[in-house]
């Protein structure tokens, strides 16, 4: 018990005295002063100038250099004792009689060296092979396809090398293959006698050919004839059917519808064929009317876009466009597609002429022109 | 009597396909169209025909006031009397087509004036597609008071406008806007009323007092305006038949202002100014029982219907600045429809119910344009110094508006745009002009 209390005394004293002594940091300081930076974001080009063309400055603090001491040793200032003293300059000696006329026989006795006068004439090395020859074309007759001088011939590749070791053994465990051939053992070599082929075939198959149309027939510049509507069944088929013939023959009006629908089957057989015809000539046919299809009454009007016409009409060889301009689709047209019917149609009437082929045309043509109000820069944003 | 029916039909038949298979004979060729141009129509219109004595000046006046009325709305083009090679003396004679095409003439109307012994005025058209050489429409005549020669040449050309361009015409109108007299700081402004042309004008106010925002009712027979006769804005509703004036809610502690007619004419959107706050409310105006259709803090002003009556669009400045919203007539959420920079004002509903025409203020600068329903294909019309308070044509096809110049000379004047932003013109006014509203085509 004394123990426990002596030590639980000590300790609290020890913690006392510590906690006096500073040693925990129980009441801790005041929080570190925040420090604001503002930061600048610039773009990349703008830094890489800067940095390229400013010198670095290290955002450490440099010591401040000392100034230098305002005392400076004075310059060594020339004193008067100094001052340059003036000399005599040495004079140059005139020269002695000797020196003027000097006796140079003594030179003279001195051996000249030989010296020819003669050149000898330089020779040129000899060669004694023959210099090599460029290469010359061939003169056969191939000149144009003899390679050009200055290509070399291109070196041969090497052949594929075949190996012609054996193979290795398969291992003795190895599963045979599903499928497997019987060994061809030589035998005596079938003899096939040579036949007689002849260059005829048999009358039996032989096949004349025999054109179906006209000769001389001008082959057609247009498309092959569309397949024929067949003619409608008449809604009283039954009646028809079930009356007697002699009854409907002598009923007029039938008969004359079934005139009419025989005339319309042969109306139907002659579907339009389609003209071939050019960018060009299709280009030029657009550009007549151009000019002439007026769009300000349809422009401005909500949804304009969809009042698209077609219309149809003849024309003459000569390109002449006949009455009457009619309407193709929509058939009837009604409010404003009844103004951009008008509007296409006086584009038509007011061309007057278009220049097509008479000589491709004959006959002339029919035309359907689709007008589409939206087709071109016209429109609104 | 059923056997020659048939016969005929069946002959009938017969010819139509017997022609057919004619013209099939040649080679078809379809080709789609491309280009094509935008260019007013040439139209001739010669003198009409005075059938008596007393009609030779109206006859001339009636088709000078037709060319006008075509010729403003730039989509025709007046082909010179000088320039013709033949003459209509019969009205009832088929014109020699041939020396209108000479003229380029693409469309012809003849006309007659005659008068009555009861004085009754009696004008009659026809119009001819002469490239087609055949009448479009039928003739049509009307009969009134020499007085009103001026409306029955508007109906004149709205008839010959809507069989070449297929919408409905808009010379029958009027146009109700704010007229100013005066320097710049003590502008007068009165309210004036005139055809769509600039005739027949009338005051309907003194300059007593400041008056803005006229707007028709539907059947063009009463004007809602705003006035400060009562020293504050204050909507006032005024019957243009007895020219009676009142103020349209009895409540002087609170400003009403941008007031606007639903399409049946039975209530009138506008906004109210409470303190700091603008909303928008609806007043019935055979109750005068007022509805309140915006309860937010921001400034809501310058509603417009939709014309089904269903919808409204209004300015609100709730997100910053003045943006276009549209709403049920009933009120609740509304719908901002405009999304590009600079801000939006006076937005209108087009009578075809297609288009919003507003103001807009971008850089400094003025605009009216146009947008779709949905804020989509924004479209400025014009721009300048302040270009403001747009309105729409009847037939939707024209707006009008006024443009004040900069400048202490600066005064207002109003013009009118076509909807793609051609055929820019001034309306004649005398003196200044501001704040047109148009009405509906006169019944």
């Amino acid at each position: 018990m004394q123990i426990g209390t002596i030590i639980s005394g000590g300790a609290h004293t020890a913690l006392i005295g510590m906690a006096f002594l500073g040693s925990f940091d129980l009441w801790p300081s005041d929080p570190p002063e925040l420090r604001v930076t503002e930061v600048t974001l610039i773009r990349a080009e703008l830094f890489d100038t800067v940095t390229s063309s400013a010198p670095v400055i290290p955002l450490l603090d440099l010591e401040v250099p000392e100034l230098p001491d305002a005392e400076f040793d004075a310059p060594v200032v020339p004193q008067a004792d100094d001052a340059p003293v003036e000399t005599e300059m040495d004079e140059t000696a005139e020269p002695e009689e000797a020196d003027e006329n000097p006796d140079l026989t003594a030179l003279l006795d001195v051996e000249q060296p030989d010296v020819s006068n003669v050149l000898d004439t330089v020779v040129a090395p000899s060669f004694d092979e023959a210099a090599p020859s460029l290469f010359q074309p061939a003169q056969d007759g191939n000149e144009l396809n003899a390679p050009p001088s200055s290509i070399s011939a291109p070196i041969p590749r090497n052949a594929p090398r075949i190996d012609t070791s054996a193979a290795e053994r398969p291992p003795e465990n190895a599963l045979p293959g599903l499928e497997t051939t019987t060994a061809v053992e030589d035998g005596p070599a079938e003899i096939i006698e040579e036949q007689q082929q002849d260059a005829s075939a048999a009358p039996e198959s032989s096949t004349e050919i025999t054109p179906e149309g006209q000769e001389n027939v001008a082959i057609s510049l247009y498309a092959p004839v569309t397949a024929a509507k067949p003619p409608r069944r008449p809604r009283n088929l039954r009646v028809i059917v079930e009356e007697p013939e002699s009854d409907l023959q002598e009923d007029p009006v039938l008969a004359a519808i079934e005139q009419a629908e025989r005339e319309a089957a042969q109306a139907a057989a002659q579907q339009p064929v389609l003209a071939e015809m050019s960018g060009q000539e299709t280009a030029s046919i657009v550009s007549a009317f151009s000019p002439f299809w007026n769009k300000a009454n349809l422009i401005g009007q909500p949804g304009f876009e969809q009042y698209v016409v077609i219309i149809e009409f003849n024309v003459t060889s000569t390109g002449v466009v006949e009455r009457p301009v009619e309407p193709y689709e929509p058939s009837n047209p009604q409010g404003l597609f009844r103004i951009a019917y008008d509007s296409a149609r006086r584009a038509v009437l007011q061309a007057g002429t278009i220049p097509i082929n008479s000589a491709k045309f004959p006959d002339g043509l029919r035309i359907r022109l689709r007008f589409d109000p939206a087709s071109g820069e016209i429109g609104l944003n | 009597m059923k056997n020659s029916l048939g016969v005929f039909l069946a002959s009938f038949m017969l010819w139509a396909f017997a022609g057919l298979a004619v013209a099939q004979d040649r080679p078809l060729i379809e080709i789609d169209m491309s280009g094509g141009v935008i260019e007013p129509i040439p139209v001739a219109i010669p003198n009409f025909i005075a059938e008596n004595s007393g009609a030779e000046r109206l006859a001339n006046d009636i088709a000078a006031v037709v060319i006008n009325d075509l010729i403003s709305t730039g989509l025709f083009r007046e082909i010179p009397g000088t320039a013709f090679i033949s003459a209509v003396t019969n009205f009832n004679a088929s014109p020699q087509f041939e020396d209108w095409r000479v003229v380029n003439a693409q469309a012809l109307v003849t006309g007659a004036v005659s008068t009555t012994t009861d004085g009754q005025l009696v004008v009659k058209f026809r119009l001819f597609d002469v490239f087609a050489q055949a009448p479009i429409g039928d003739g049509v005549q009307y009969v009134g008071s020499a007085e009103g020669w001026r409306r029955m040449a508007h109906k004149v050309a709205d008839t010959i406008y809507s069989r070449i361009t297929g919408e409905a015409g808009y010379f029958d109108s009027r146009i109700v806007y704010i007229s100013e007299t005066g320097p710049k700081n003590d502008r007068r402004k009165r309210l004036a009323l005139m055809d769509y042309d600039g005739a027949n004008l009338r005051y309907l106010t003194d300059d007593s007092s400041i008056v803005l925002a006229p707007r028709f009712s539907p059947n063009a027979r009463d004007v809602i305006y705003t006035s400060y006769a009562n020293g504050l804005p204050q909507v006032f509703l005024m019957n243009l038949e007895t020219g009676r004036q009142s103020a349209l809610i009895e409540d002087a502690l609170n400003m009403t202002t941008a007031p606007r007619f639903s399409p049946d004419g039975t209530k009138v959107v506008l906004s109210v100014i409470e303190g700091s706050n603008t909303d928008i409310y609806l007043i019935d105006l055979n109750t005068r029982r007022r509805t309140r259709l915006t309860t937010d803090g921001a400034i809501d002003t310058t509603p417009s219907f939709s014309p089904d009556g269903a919808q409204i669009v209004f300015s609100s400045d709730r997100t910053g600045r003045p943006q276009l919203y549209v709403m049920s007539a009933n009120g609740g959420e509304a719908t901002r429809i405009s999304s590009g920079d600079g801000s939006y004002n006076t937005p209108v509903w087009s009578p075809r119910g297609d288009m919003i025409a507003f103001t807009k203020i971008k850089s400094g600068r003025f605009h009216v344009g146009v947008m779709r329903l949905d804020g989509s294909r924004e479209n400025l019309l014009t721009a300048s110094f302040i270009d403001e308070a747009p309105t729409w044509s009847p037939n939707g096809r024209v707006l009008m508006f006024f443009r004040e110049s900069a400048g202490v000379s600066g005064a207002p004047q109003i013009y009118s745009v076509d909807l793609t932003g051609r055929n820019l013109r001034r309306v004649d006014t005398p003196g200044f002009a501001s704040d047109p509203n148009w009405s509906a085509v006169l019944r």
